[in-house]
């Protein structure tokens, strides 16, 4: 039985007598990589797992390429009929190995959004390159993470939100607390994600008014209250803080 | 020598015991991951699912990379790219910088390719200009560029440039390199780099040969793609942004760093515009970012082996360097033009 690493070729010609005839271990090896990787992009769309990764720009990325790795396991299969009979090397097997475990990694961690650790570390989310997106909001837009973030970092959006301090509004996000935030706030935030969770950065607002203790770091909660720019931060003095599940879509995209 | 050994040693059959061990490592990493991901750790929830992201949105591209490339080996005869030899000399050099559109290989395909052509009377200057455009400059590349920029605000600089860039300083390599004969400029026929794309001999079916070829581009380029990932997610990870930010405010040392980064990491150009895209986030502008984009698929680490076998050692001096000086010079100028 002669032998053939997954990505380099043979430079011998196959023996392709009815006795030599067999499948081609090392490309049924790659084939089952292949069908791997597509059974993971399957299983992230219909599971909508994919929302934990990727943007809602970016969602269609993941049907494309569970069909596209589907037809080159179902081909790669095929393709390996009726070859000379070899058998796989470790260098091959190594390598089936490393393309595989990043499946491993995903499919045996359990579902997770990024949270407070990660957001210790970006900066907040200033909208550069999306100041188009600000002038879409007027004195009649519903109060969310965006337009709090276009009033911290855009003159008109600081206007419009200080014509409508004091007004309700319901905001779910991650607790976080940071060094300087008193036992009586929290700190809600969400992440933006533009392509995917790589590019994330947080939009954060301070929760006033907080039970001390009540809520847990890295817990989701929906917080309803009266929203106030308060110098170049804003605030929302909470009337209530619920838990709440993790959102279908965890990450906002403008 | 431990190189060589361990060369030797992979490249045995594996037996069972050896396939086990393998099986036991994955089912190990997936009890790791079981027992720590779950917000246990927050430094490794945060690694594992920015590395997952990258993974996922950019292994899609490797794969119709693969597809794309495979159609052109298999299907495409050699005589439609050889064709750039026998335009007036003027022309050469522009074809070949945007024949990549018509045959989208990857860089690690176009080196072999650029071989065979010079070695079938294409001139050198036509062949190394396609060798190092093709993988910029096509559609599978502009599409996975595009869709990692858009919403940016820098959608069509990120793909216009790169594809402008990438020309420009390929034919500034061919121009620079084409002065010499084949001869000066390879090393013996006996180079051995042809990995999986390159499998003609064998009597199979042409969608047999496909299928092999698409199988042996995936793993080839998917396991750079995985490396990079690792490291960038890293990066994400542990470095605080504003740290990373003093260095992406350097004029100069941006850029630098950028092309360094990108000879590093290995990418391959259907999945790289993922990786240079979160970098944004720090501060690196669009001409670091666009520099990451062009100097990667023509000069990284993978490549630097694969231009080994291939060239002399005095034309890999001489393509890295003037790669390099081309990357840098235009990336410097677009930095003053457009920030």
């Amino acid at each position: 039985m002669k032998t053939a690493p997954l990505d380099v070729p043979r430079p011998d010609a196959p023996d392709l007598t009815p006795a030599g005839r067999g499948w081609d271990r090392a490309r049924l090896l790659g084939a089952g990589v292949l069908g791997a990787w597509a059974a993971m992009f399957w299983f992230l769309q219909l599971s909508g797992r994919l929302n934990l990764y990727l943007s809602t720009r970016t969602a269609w990325i993941v049907p494309t390429g569970a069909i596209v790795l589907s037809v080159g396991a179902v081909g790669a299969t095929f393709a390996a009929r009726g070859r000379e009979r070899t058998s796989i090397t470790r260098r091959a097997a190594v390598t089936a190995a490393i393309l595989i475990a990043p499946i491993v990694l995903m499919a045996a961690a359990p579902p997770t959004t990024l949270g407070s650790f990660s957001s210790s570390r970006k900066e907040q989310f200033s909208g550069r390159g999306l100041w188009t997106y600000w002038g879409t909001f007027d004195e009649n837009s519903e109060i969310t993470f965006f337009f709090v973030a276009a009033s911290k970092y855009w003159e008109g959006g600081a206007n419009l939100l200080g014509q409508r301090a004091g007004d309700e509004a319901s905001f779910v996000g991650f607790a976080e607390r940071w060094d300087s935030t008193p036992s009586d706030e929290v700190v809600l935030t969400r992440f933006v994600v533009t392509c995917c969770v790589a590019d994330a950065t947080p939009i954060s607002i301070r929760v006033v008014n907080v039970p001390p203790g009540s809520v847990k770091e890295d817990s989701w909660i929906e917080v309803t209250g009266q929203v106030y720019p308060v110098g170049n931060d804003v605030i929302v003095v909470a009337d209530s803080i619920e838990p709440a599940p993790t959102p279908d879509l965890p990450y906002i995209t403008p | 020598m431990v190189t060589q050994r361990t060369a030797i040693v992979l490249d045995r059959s594996a037996n069972g015991r050896f396939l086990a061990g393998v099986v036991a490592g994955l089912a190990a990493l997936g009890y790791a991951a079981w027992t720590l991901g779950g917000g246990r750790a927050g430094w490794l929830q945060t690694w594992m699912v920015i590395f997952s992201s990258l993974i996922i949105s950019a292994l899609p591209f490797v794969a119709l990379g693969a597809v794309a490339a495979s159609l052109v080996a298999v299907f495409v005869p050699m005589s439609a790219i050889e064709r750039i030899g026998r335009l007036p000399r003027a022309l050469q050099l522009p074809v070949a910088a945007v024949a990549g559109v018509g045959f989208p290989i990857c860089e690690c395909g176009s080196v072999p390719l650029a071989r065979r052509l010079m070695l079938r009377g294409v001139p050198p200057g036509a062949a190394i200009t396609f060798m190092l455009a093709a993988p910029v400059v096509n559609p599978v590349v502009m599409a996975s560029t595009y869709v990692a920029y858009r919403g940016r605000g820098s959608t069509l600089t990120m793909v216009g440039g790169r594809v402008l860039l990438g020309a420009l300083i390929a034919m500034a390599v061919g121009w620079v390199l084409g002065r010499k004969a084949p001869e000066d400029l390879l090393r013996g026929t006996g180079g051995g780099t042809e990995h999986a794309h390159v499998d003609f001999e064998r009597p199979e079916s042409r969608w047999g040969r496909f299928f092999g070829h698409v199988v042996g581009d995936f793993a080839f380029m998917a396991k750079y793609l995985i490396a990079g990932a690792v490291v960038a997610a890293i990066v994400q990870t542990f470095l605080p942004q504003r740290m990373v930010q003093g260095l992406a405010t350097l004029p100069v040392i941006e850029i630098v760093a950028m092309m360094g980064l990108a000879a590093i990491l290995s990418l391959c150009s259907e999945s790289d515009a993922f990786i240079a895209a979160s970098f944004s986030q720090y501060g690196f502008g669009p001409s670091a970012q666009l520099a990451f984009l062009v100097f990667g698929p023509m000069v990284d680490m993978k490549l630097g082996a694969m231009y080994g076998g291939t060239f002399k050692p005095a034309t890999v001096g001489a393509l890295v360097a003037t790669a390099a000086v081309a990357t840098l010079g235009i990336s410097l100028w677009l930095e003053v033009a457009i920030g």
